[in-house]
């Protein structure tokens, strides 16, 4: 039996995404909490190794109280016969100007730090338990896809890939860049056991198979929500794979959607019907309030739109809300708030509005305005290819026969 | 639709107006001059139609106030030939009514169903045509007919899309521009980024100075702390080494005045005065030698005074112990005598009382059998064989009373005789009474003889039953038998008795009737017996103690040789024995004198041995420290005399010094570890060592608070987190950016598409059909109209017959062809907006006043192709206006 950990994507040294430095400095403790809870969880469930996915560092800076809390824990790991499989990632390759490769890590971690593929006996009791496949990055901009050059399982011994990758067919891969990528089918030839993934943020079970990405340790900004942590996976000797995610930060990030507030007409009913809405999330993800970032993404129609375009009123409902619920960050974002208008009353008849939204609804079926759209030079540079611009512009376009008809349609007289 | 017949009871200026009945068909004619009501009736038509807008009395502009209500009804023909007529009142509420054959519907305040297809707007801007419309093609009257009254449709709600695709762009290029020119958001954020980057490399250089200061810093702060270590160091030496140099000389000339004595072991042993010593020593010899002698004449004299012991006194002395019991036990012998004779008298008056008290129970003298006899008689047995006797005898007595009773018993039961008179007596008197009838009597007579009858029955039973009782003999034989039995008894209890009072002379008639008085002497003499007894036996317990103790009293005096063993000789052993202890007790006195005079001769026999010995000593170490000469030695002494109280002194002058041996410890420490020779030149070069110290350390100091100074500056500078949240920040703001701006200009590319095909649906319809009257209105001389869109938004082009360049649209284009053109595309686009329903008629207020005869006559040919299908309203004041329009459509006008 093969019993281990997987984190991914630590990003010690990270920054987070606040203006209040009190709240980074609180995200910055829950890390480091998180990374000695992924210790405290290795020696209490008696695992034999932990595998890192990549980045466990942000940049190729690295402080002294970083480099001290990282041996100390990793030697605790020693101290409890623990080994550390650590193949480094985009954000902390193998490069010897990322200082994190000169540090004298204790005997119990073993790194891949360069594209050379490795294959590593995990013994238990002076028997192989498993195998250990990996490859790491060299450089910060690793782009060929390494995973082909992976030898495929040729041995009844459970073998465990680990590389910090994206796969392209993965959800969330949007906000990552395409570094070491590879398809599912490539890392399903191999027959492996289970693959150890990092690189992407969410965690996800990709194609249904025993592969896996455990998300990153601490969410750092809005857009990164929801439980954080890792798997605890066991391996039995028959092959059989048991994955078990745990929780290892207490900060949480998470976005919540409130609609329908076309009939509030003040602060004391928006406040309160917010606080309902924020209680009843709280009590359905059974939140601990003052360990959670919230942001709030108000949507539809609203008598108090006007009220909500000035900052001073969204911060003083911020502020009485978080004080009332005890949370630990709040942010209310109103930007997508539309006057309160009657939509189908404006939609009804043959007119330019009610024809743009039709174009709208059915742009995936008009291919002509599809290339109309795809020779706008848009601000967006990031986008490489046909494809990746289509798919941006349709995204864009979905949700956007609101904000036609809140351009077209003027005030109600 | 066209407007047949038209009643106005109230409507603006018009009150109680004649009604007008059969309007023409295709050209009604209005004739008046201003303020005679034309507008008034083109709203009263609009009003037919539509509705009161406003709906409200008080507001309504052409609500009079004579009347304070509107009031009107008009008759009109569908295009299918149908005729519908309405009324409209407008009092405190809005009220219609549509008749349409038999049905009449209540409109209340709604458009007629037939208008629906047109807009109220719509109609005000289209359907009517002031001569001011006409003046602009382009800008806004273009712009109406492309957005307002076209694409929206005549929803007032939507905006003009010309607006908002300028606002869209507008929006959008503030966010972003392609060109790069002027300000917008995105560049904005680029350069705050761009700002944000440069200062992320200033901060990390920062960073850089940060630590590099503070590692100098942790430098200086070990050097200061180093160089003050040093400072104190020299400074605490030189403090020491000032206080420790007075010390220093005083150990000096103590070492050299310790070296300047001579033999100072000799010196040291002799006392501090040798010669006086000396003399002082003679002389207690010589006392001593006196005392000795003294003593030895005390011990002389005692020694003659102690006496000497003899045996016989040795023994008496000896058995001291035993003599001083006897004595104390000489009272007790004594004591026991007179106990014993004591107890005899007693004795002796015992025996006389029990001879006194037998002689009076007996009658006789007692003697010891008869008392033997007493003493052994039990009392309790003779108290229980007596009432033995006694019950028996009882027993016997009953007996017999009882045997004589029934063997002399007699029975003379006589039944009384009365009974049997009142029995007949009483039956006579019932009888008597029964005969005279006489109840009384009779009853006594009952009474009578019941209780006769009744006494002699109970009698008669009575006496049966005693003789019965007599006749039983079998009682009367057990009661002799028992009496036989009981006699027997007696006489065994009698012999019982006898027997215990055997060897006692009671008579027989004593014992049988024994008594209190008997028994009373009886228990006395046993009482007595049984004292004398005791008595007895305690005086020769006592007898036994006394022999005893004489017995050994005799056997100690014999050891003493003493033949005469009475208490005497005891005493007068113990006045010898005094004598011997107190002799004894001088002679103790005597020798412990004698002891003490010993020891005190032997002592001082001593002391005179060592006080020779001391005089010895003296005299050799004077003769040694002289090199055998005694007074040499005198003055060598006194030499060392000197020195020492030298040395004394300096001891002193030391002895003020406190902890003086610390003080010692840290000078030889100085000395031996520092390397320290106290002299003044070493402590001025320490001195000068120190000023440079501190020179060293206010420099460091000095860098110190600059260092500290610079760190502080830098610290109070932006740090790399800050930037890099910020940085978070604007490109989380930046991506934002870019979505906001690529929706807005994919949202403006798709309204813009939308109106496109809008217009490419529409426009067509209306531009050839605008074409068509264009053509008519201008007498062929242009063909067509076009649209074209152009960077400048949308330009209309329009094209000569025969010419096969188009024209675009321009300001320089003549008024009246403009006009034209206007009119045209109005025409086309009510043809287009009415196409499938009522064909809604058409005013023209004044529009034709500046057209030549030309294009008036022109113009007019189009207007009658129209009147075809749509009756034409025509408002003017100008005479020759109306008389034209009367010519050419063969008409009458209306005068206001």
């Amino acid at each position: 039996m093969f019993k281990f950990i997987h984190i991914a994507d630590v990003h010690l040294d990270t920054h987070f995404y606040s203006r209040d430095p009190e709240l980074r400095n609180k995200l910055r403790d829950s890390l480091r909490e998180a990374f000695n809870r992924v210790i405290d969880t290795c020696i209490d469930e008696k695992v034999q190794g932990l595998l890192i996915a990549g980045d466990l560092f942000d940049n190729d800076k690295l402080s002294f109280q970083t480099e001290v809390f990282l041996i100390n824990a990793f030697t605790r790991l020693k101290e409890n016969n623990i080994k550390v499989y650590y193949a480094t990632g985009n954000h902390d390759p193998g490069d010897k100007n990322y200082r994190a490769n000169l540090i004298n890590w204790p005997d119990n971690v073993h790194l891949f730090n360069d594209d050379s593929v490795q294959e590593l006996e995990v013994k238990h009791n002076h028997q192989i338990v498993a195998k250990i496949v990996s490859v790491g990055h060299k450089s910060k901009k690793e782009a060929r896809n390494l995973i082909k050059d992976l030898p495929a399982k040729n041995t009844e011994i459970p073998v465990v890939g680990l590389a910090h990758a994206m796969v392209t067919t993965a959800s969330g891969v949007d906000g990552h860049d395409s570094y070491l990528p590879c398809t599912a089918e490539d890392l399903i030839s191999k027959h492996y056991n289970y693959w150890a993934l990092g690189h992407i943020h969410q965690a996800q079970q990709v194609a249904n198979e025993s592969i896996y990405y455990c998300g990153n340790l601490q969410g750092r900004n809005p857009k990164e929500t929801g439980e954080k942590g890792g798997y605890i996976v066991t391996i039995d000797d028959y092959g059989n794979v048991e994955v078990k995610f745990r929780r290892f930060s207490n900060i949480q990030w998470n976005t919540l959607e409130i609609s329908e507030m076309e009939s509030i007409k003040n602060y004391q009913e928006l406040k309160d019907y917010i606080i309902v809405k924020i209680e009843a999330f709280l009590n359905s993800k059974e939140f601990d309030a003052n360990q959670l970032i919230l942001r709030l993404q108000l949507e539809g129609r609203c008598f108090l739109k006007k009220s909500m375009e000035i900052d001073e009123d969204i911060k003083q409902l911020e502020e009485d809300i978080k004080l009332h619920l005890n949370l630990l960050s709040l942010e209310i974002k109103a930007n997508n708030l539309l006057p309160l208008v009657n939509s189908r009353e404006c939609l009804e008849g043959n007119h330019v509005l009610s024809r743009t939204v039709d174009l709208i609804l059915n742009i995936k079926d008009n291919q002509e305005l599809i290339d109309k759209l795809l020779e706008i030079k848009l601000c967006n540079k990031k986008l490489d290819g046909k494809n990746a611009r289509l798919k941006y512009i349709l995204e864009l376009v979905e949700g956007l026969e609101e904000e036609a008809l809140n351009r077209m349609v003027g005030e109600e007289k | 639709m066209r407007l047949i017949e038209l009643n106005i009871n109230s409507f603006g200026r018009f009150i109680n107006e004649t009604p007008m009945v059969g309007l023409p068909n295709s050209f009604v004619l209005f004739y008046g001059k201003n303020e005679s009501g034309k507008t008034t009736l083109f709203h009263l038509i609009k009003s037919l139609l539509y509705g009161f807008t406003p709906a409200n009395r008080d507001q309504h502009p052409y609500n009079p106030w004579e009347v304070d209500k509107i009031d009107f009804s008009g008759r009109l023909r569908l295009d299918n030939g149908e005729e519908i007529e309405i009324t409209r009142k407008l009092l405190s509420t809005p009220r219609g009514q549509l008749l349409q054959g038999n049905n009449a519907i209540d409109l209340r305040n709604k458009p007629l169903p037939y208008v629906n297809h047109i807009s109220t707007e719509i109609y005000e801007k289209i359907y009517s045509l002031r001569v001011e419309d006409l003046v602009q093609l382009q800008g806004k009257g273009w712009d109406e007919i492309q957005d307002k009254l076209l694409a929206n449709y005549g929803s007032h709600l939507i905006r003009n899309t010309r607006e908002v695709l300028k606002e869209l762009q507008e929006e959008a290029n503030s966010v972003y521009r392609e060109s790069g020119r002027g300000g917008f958001l995105i560049k904005k954020l680029e350069g705050e980024i761009k700002s944000l980057k440069k200062e992320r490399l200033e901060a990390i250089k920062r960073q850089q100075d940060i630590r590099e200061n503070q590692q100098r810093l942790e430098v200086i702060n070990n050097l200061i702390e180093e160089k003050s270590l040093e400072r104190i160091k020299l400074k605490q030496l030189t403090a020491k080494v000032k206080k420790l140099i007075p010390l220093k000389g005083l150990l000096k000339d103590l070492e050299a005045t310790s070296n300047s004595f001579i033999n100072k072991d000799i010196y040291d042993d002799l006392p501090k005065n040798p010669l006086e010593k000396r003399d002082e020593l003679n002389e207690l010899v010589n006392q001593l030698n006196d005392f000795i002698e003294d003593k030895q004449r005390m011990i002389n004299l005692k020694s003659n005074k102690v006496s000497d012991v003899t045996d016989y006194e040795k023994q008496i002395l000896h058995s001291k112990d035993e003599i001083n019991e006897y004595v104390k036990n000489a009272g007790r012998i004594q004591y026991m005598r007179d106990s014993v004779e004591k107890l005899k008298t007693e004795i002796n008056i015992i025996n006389e009382r029990i001879k006194y008290e037998g002689k009076k129970l007996l009658n006789e003298e007692v003697n010891n059998e008869i008392l033997a006899s007493i003493e052994g008689l039990s009392l309790s047995q003779t108290k229980i064989a007596y009432e033995d006797y006694r019950k028996v005898k009882a027993d016997i007595d009953d007996a017999t009373k009882s045997y004589e009773f029934l063997s002399n018993q007699s029975i003379n039961f006589k039944i009384p005789s009365f009974y049997v008179i009142s029995a007949i007596a009483g039956t006579i008197i019932a009888a008597v009474g029964y005969g005279l009838n006489a109840s009384i009597i009779t009853f006594l007579g009952v009474v009578i003889g019941v209780f006769g009858g009744g006494g002699y029955v109970t009698s008669k039973l009575l006496k049966n039953q005693l003789y019965k009782q007599k006749n039983d003999d079998a009682q009367i034989k057990a009661l002799q038998k028992k009496l036989e039995e009981a006699t027997i008894k007696l006489a065994n209890a009698k012999e019982a008795l006898f027997s215990l009072f055997r060897g006692i002379p009671l008579p027989e008639v004593v014992i049988l009737n024994i008594d209190e008085m008997v028994l009373s002497g009886i228990i006395k003499i046993k009482d007595d017996i049984y004292q004398l007894n005791e008595k007895q036996k305690l005086l020769k317990e006592k007898e036994g103690s006394l022999n005893k103790e004489v017995e050994g009293l005799q056997n100690f005096l014999n050891t003493l040789e003493i033949t005469d063993t009475n208490e005497n000789s005891l005493y007068s052993l113990k006045e010898q024995l005094d004598g011997v202890q107190k002799k004894l007790l001088v002679n103790d006195g005597l020798i412990e004198e004698l002891e003490a005079l010993k020891e005190e001769e032997s002592s001082l026999n001593k002391k005179l041995q060592e006080v020779l010995k001391l005089l010895a000593d003296i005299e050799e170490k004077l003769k040694i420290l002289g090199n055998g000469d005694i007074e040499k030695g005198v003055e060598i002494f006194q030499l060392n005399n000197k020195l020492e109280l030298k040395l004394r002194l300096i001891e002193e002058k030391l002895m003020e010094w406190s902890n003086i041996e610390e003080q010692k410890k840290e000078l030889n420490q100085l000395e031996n570890n520092e390397g320290w020779i106290f002299q003044d030149l070493q402590l001025e070069k320490t001195e000068l060592v120190m000023e440079e110290l501190e020179e060293k350390l206010q420099e460091l100091r000095d860098e110190k608070k600059e260092k500290q100074l610079a760190i502080d500056n830098l610290l109070n500078s932006i740090t790399i987190d800050d930037i890099e949240s910020q940085l978070l920040m604007i490109q989380s703001d930046y991506e934002m950016a870019c979505i906001k701006r690529d929706k807005l200009a994919l949202l403006t590319e798709i309204i813009k598409k939308a109106e496109e095909e809008f217009r490419e649906e529409n426009q067509p319809d209306v531009l050839k059909n605008a074409s068509h009257y264009f053509n008519i209105i201008t007498n062929g001389r242009y063909s067509n109209i076009y649209v074209e869109e152009t960077d400048e938004g949308t330009c209309i082009m329009v094209k000569k017959a025969g010419v096969l360049a188009a024209q675009q649209v321009t300001e320089s284009f003549s008024k009246g062809t403009l006009n034209q053109l206007y009119l045209s595309l109005r025409l086309s686009l009510m043809d287009h907006l009415d196409k499938g329903f009522e064909k809604l008629p058409v005013c023209f207020d004044e529009l034709f006043i500046n057209w030549d005869k030309e294009r008036l006559e022109n113009n007019f040919k189009l207007l009658k192709e129209i009147s075809h299908n749509r009756q034409i309203f025509f408002f003017t004041c100008h005479n020759w206006l109306a008389e034209q329009i009367e010519n050419t459509f063969n008409t009458t006008r209306i005068s206001l």
